[in-house]
């Protein structure tokens, strides 16, 4: 599993990079990224366009079936305590009043909160209790919903401040952030821990097939044909691929052309699959 | 129950919903304007939402009450469905609704009085027997006990003349119905397989066992009872699975009492069957000997699909008249 944190500024990232050891990498176009094993941060800077497009970026390079994005940073909030954590269950976009949903499936003890995404600062005589208050939150999740279905993107916040512009010292917030690691790190922890479906072919079971479909002749739907009927085999008789491919290397022994071989091939997948039942 | 609820905010401060949130008490109570937004977008994971379920509490607009296919037919000429809830807390693996819809979450319409109204027109205007399925996207009674569904539709369709309510079920959950005096216009119908196929892909369903004991004790209080063999399943032993089954269950229960019977075996149409390889593609059931027959649905090999129906046919004619049967 890979997991990906976008934060909007360093002093968000630093806990991050120093909790799990990342080292930089090149830059990506003009972001800054870090990564060590299946980690892997970038920095946004500030605002909703700098967030979607580093997310783009960061997911167009990094993209792996199993792979989770966290947009994690500091918000603002009207009465709740400042350093405490929210995982966000509905996003509003204070621009276009577009609103998203993060599909919540871990079970997690952070107590969960909407948030509101805006381009200016909100102020103390604008907010409402019970709301968070971010600049890149919307634009981060719409822009990773373009790669990753819905429960594999996630928004933890950290209260940096109740909305009324006194301005935290850096070490002060810095404090905040290492003191929320502990219950960040347990949502990781749930993270890896949830179940991944398996799916069809693997990688390295796709590179296989391709090859022996380089050898024989059938049209695209015959080999799509192919595929549906070696997966049945393969669950109905609980074997691997490359048991079931011996026997397939059997026919191509024979010396015929592509597409005898193909006939031949897929008649015996056929055959073997209806013969199953 | 449900630590998540999503409630369009239009039907938030209705009392039906009012009354459901105060009952549930969810954690997270999330506002949201079209039930749409969280059920209809793509990209979500059925398989993973159904391990924690959320509920939508919404209200229907359109579509209300709808033509029955005519495969699903028993013997009523003019039959309806309509489904207050979409989806179904029981998780069966070769459930068709894993491919119909894009989530795993439960929707669960709160104006029940708009269906009233348009049921009430559609039999006002007819002059033949109606007949009502409302378990098709659903099932009628899982949810009993947060939905009052059969509760507020049972007595509504006694006051209605000719017409027939279907509440199709796997599930035990009588206790609202042991309340309402026994009704005439409404057929409760509950859809039993082997007890090896109820373990192992039909999960929180109710055991064969209990809705059998359901079933008798529903008949003995004189409501209209139907059982639902179908889908019937492809297990490698098939033939004693099924043999036995309807051995034991002839014994169990008495079919001449029955209002009717119906049986079929798994099928899907073609597309839904495609998607359904995506969600669940490890299933032994979905990998199955499945063809494509001459109407564009997957269906078991022509051999496998009337040996089954034929075991199953030959069973049941000898404690139930065949005219009672109705083939899928």
């Amino acid at each position: 599993m890979k997991i990906i944190f976008v934060c909007a500024l360093l002093i968000e990232a630093l806990p991050i990079i120093q909790r799990f050891n990342l080292k930089p990498l090149p830059l990506l176009n003009r972001f800054r990224v870090y990564a060590e094993d299946e980690y892997v941060l970038i920095i946004s800077g500030t605002g909703k366009i700098k967030s979607a497009i580093a997310t783009a970026l960061i997911l167009k390079e990094n993209h792996t079936q199993d792979l989770h994005i966290i947009n994690f940073g500091f918000c603002g909030s009207l009465s709740d305590p400042i350093g405490s954590v929210a995982l966000i269950h509905k996003i509003k976009d204070n621009e276009t009043n577009h609103s998203f949903y993060p599909d919540i499936l871990l079970k997690s003890k952070i107590k969960q909160k909407r948030l509101v995404t805006s381009s200016q600062l909100v102020l103390k005589h604008h907010s409402s209790e019970n709301l968070l208050y971010d600049m890149e939150g919307s634009a981060f999740f719409e822009s990773a919903q373009f790669f990753l279905p819905f429960h594999q993107i996630h928004l933890l916040k950290v209260v940096s401040d109740n909305l009324d512009q006194t301005k935290l010292d850096k070490s002060k917030m810095q404090k905040i952030l290492e003191n929320s690691l502990q219950e960040i790190e347990a949502y990781l922890f749930a993270l890896k821990k949830s179940e991944t479906l398996s799916s069809f072919f693997s990688f390295t079971e796709e590179q296989l097939i391709q090859n022996l479909f380089s050898k024989i002749h059938l049209t695209v739907t015959e080999q799509n044909e192919f595929k549906n009927h070696v997966w049945d085999i393969l669950v109905q008789k609980e074997i691997t691929l490359k048991e079931f491919m011996q026997k397939i290397d059997l026919i191509l022994e024979f010396k015929n052309n592509q597409k005898e071989l193909g006939v031949k091939v897929k008649k015996f997948v056929q055959n073997y699959r209806d013969e199953l039942f | 129950m449900f630590n998540t609820v999503y409630v369009e905010k239009e039907v938030k401060h209705s009392p039906r919903t009012e009354k459901v949130l105060d009952l549930l008490k969810p954690q997270n109570l999330i506002e949201i304007e079209k039930y749409t937004e969280v059920f209809n977008r793509h990209n979500q994971n059925f398989r993973l939402q159904k391990k924690t379920p959320k509920l939508i509490l919404a209200e229907k607009k359109e579509h209300f009450v709808l033509i029955a296919p005519e495969k699903c037919k028993l013997g009523v000429l003019e039959s309806y469905y309509f489904s207050h809830l979409y989806n179904c807390p029981f998780d069966c693996e070769y459930c068709y609704l894993q491919g119909n819809y894009n989530s795993g979450y439960l929707v669960w319409f709160q104006n029940y009085e708009r269906f009233f109204q348009e049921i009430s027109e559609i039999v006002q205007q007819s002059c033949n027997p109606t007949y009502f399925f409302s378990g098709f996207d659903c099932d009628s009674l899982a949810l009993e006990s947060v939905t009052g569904f059969a509760e507020a539709f049972i007595p509504f369709f006694e006051s209605l003349p000719n017409t027939t309510l279907e509440l199709r079920t796997k599930s035990a959950n009588i206790q609202t119905l042991l309340k309402i005096p026994t009704p005439q216009n409404t057929v409760l119908a509950w859809t039993l397989t082997p007890v090896f196929i109820q373990e192992n892909f039909e999960k929180k369903t109710a055991t064969l066992a209990q809705r059998i004991k359901v079933i008798n004790q529903m008949l003995a209080l004189g409501w209209r009872v139907g059982i639902r063999f179908e889908p019937m399943l492809f297990v490698s032993n098939w033939k004693e699975v099924y043999t036995d089954f309807f051995t034991s269950l002839i014994q169990k229960i008495d079919f001449s009492r029955l209002e009717d019977i119906n049986l079929g075996t798994l099928h899907y149409p073609k597309e839904m069957y495609k998607k359904l390889r995506k969600i669940i593609p490890n299933s032994k059931l979905i990998t199955g000997p499945f063809t494509l027959d001459n109407c564009g649905e997957m269906r078991y090999f022509q051999n496998i699909d009337s040996a089954m129906k034929d075991l199953a046919y030959s069973k049941l004619a000898k404690v139930i008249s065949p005219t009672k049967i109705f083939i899928v």
